[in-house]
């Protein structure tokens, strides 16, 4: 003890070791690690990066080879018992080939979100409030910025069980506005009303989700102010420990009501996908997956296709 | 100079959190590890409840079961584990993490894209 407070430095250490014993000792009740962060490097083919309608005398390349690098993670500043806040974002950068670099996507995402948890009767739930700003560059100019504001509440009945409301606001703005801003300008104010249920039938079993969204689209040119309509489901069954295969499917059906020259642009989507997981190690994982989309439009320049096929390594800071 | 590194060190030390876990209960098929989420979660949000001590057994158990090569013991212990942190606000287990990809943010179909095409209808 005296040599403690002879050497001020030696007793610096030592209450810092002590209090890192004591931290060890209670650890049940320590906050959990306030960050995550992930790296991601996929590469794939895409058969239709423009997405050039079927029917067209489009002579360009539209298929494509796709390098792409990204990170994603979250910073929370409070975390409480009860409720925490915080910051996260996401990064991607994606590399085209066959002469289509002008479509490489360059994608800032950052976001600010704050998360309360309740239990209504037995209920477990929580309420959820995020603010999203994204910047989207392609080819290395600037594409779209975007503005959304989310709030959330999901309420699980029984612990198999995860049911939610939501309600986006978006406020999207386009550099390109066309050449006719009040038909062509896609600068919006998007509304969407979402409800989804998950149901997984335990660990290291089957999980099902669906998702249902409303959207209106007001956008300040007419030909893209729409009403949709989507629903889509999610199906992960593990193939062999500790393989999961993940299948998707979704619909979404487009009613663009002041398309203008008559008749009025509808349009009825569908993507399907199926992708494998591979967990390498407790970090690394590692997935190939396939996706289809098929855009059926009123009108033929609205018709397309596209394939995706991507590899994929992710490593979690877990 | 050297007992002022080791204090430097000892602060950042300090500084960083004793648990390596954060909060996102995932179910990667590695049961000792995911239950062991789970059981940190339920005694974070709802310290000294049934549901943690139920979760903190299922953890020890699966770790155990793990150690022991016996598998499915280890899945059933980190179900129970899931099960109990599913009923505490704020531990719901994430069955999916969506994949970082490079896809627009809005369909650029119809659009006629980011740049004008060099032929076709839309262009």
């Amino acid at each position: 003890m005296l040599m403690i407070i002879k050497k001020p430095t030696i007793g610096l250490i030592a209450l810092i070791l002590a209090v890192l014993v004591w931290g060890t000792a209670t650890f049940a009740e320590e906050p959990p690690r306030p960050w995550d962060l992930s790296l991601r490097f996929f590469t794939g083919y895409d058969s239709n990066v423009p997405l050039v309608p079927k029917s067209t005398d489009f002579q360009g390349r539209r298929a494509t080879w796709t390098l792409g690098a990204g990170a994603e993670g979250s910073y929370k500043f409070v975390q409480e018992k009860q409720w925490e806040l915080g910051t996260g974002g996401s990064f991607v950068q994606t590399w085209n080939n066959n002469n289509l670099s002008s479509f490489d996507l360059t994608s800032f995402a950052p976001r600010l979100f704050g998360t309360y948890f309740f239990q209504m009767g037995t209920l477990p739930g929580q309420v959820g409030m995020a603010y999203d700003f994204r910047h989207d560059l392609l080819g290395g100019n600037e594409f779209e910025n975007s503005h959304t504001l989310s709030w959330d509440v999901t309420v699980l009945p029984t612990p198999r069980l995860s049911t939610g409301l939501y309600y986006h606001l978006a406020f999207e703005d386009f550099l390109n506005e066309g050449a006719n801003a009040p038909l062509t300008s896609r600068d919006a104010v998007n509304h969407a009303v979402g409800a989804n249920a998950t149901y997984s039938f335990g660990y290291n079993k089957p999980s099902i989700g669906l998702n249902y969204q409303f959207s209106h689209n007001n956008a300040d040119g007419q030909n893209f102010t729409f009403d949709s309509h989507a629903v889509s489901v999610r199906f992960i069954t593990p193939v062999i420990r500790p393989v999961k295969l993940v299948l998707e499917a979704g619909y979404s059906s487009q009613d663009y009501t002041r398309f203008t020259p008559q008749p009025v642009r509808t349009q009825d989507n569908q993507n399907y996908g199926a992708t494998l997981l591979f967990p390498l190690t407790r970090h690394l994982s590692a997935d190939v997956g396939y996706k289809f989309a098929r855009y059926i439009g009123s009108q033929t320049q609205f018709s397309a296709e596209r394939h995706i096929v991507t590899v994929g390594l992710t490593y979690d800071f877990r | 100079m050297t007992k002022k590194l080791l204090l430097v060190g000892a602060c950042i030390m300090a500084m960083v959190p004793a648990s390596g876990f954060s909060i996102t209960i995932l179910d990667t098929g590695r049961p000792a590890v995911d239950a062991e989420y789970a059981a940190h979660c339920v005694e974070f949000r709802a310290p000294g409840s049934a549901a943690a001590s139920s979760a903190r057994a299922a953890a020890t158990k699966a770790q155990q079961d793990e150690t022991a090569g016996n598998l499915n013991a280890a899945m059933a212990d980190a179900d129970t584990a899931f099960q109990a942190a599913a009923t505490v606000a704020g531990c719901a287990p994430v069955w999916y993490k969506p994949l970082l990809d490079g896809t627009y943010h809005q369909d650029i179909f119809g659009t006629q894209g980011p740049k004008p095409r060099p032929s076709g209808p839309s262009s």
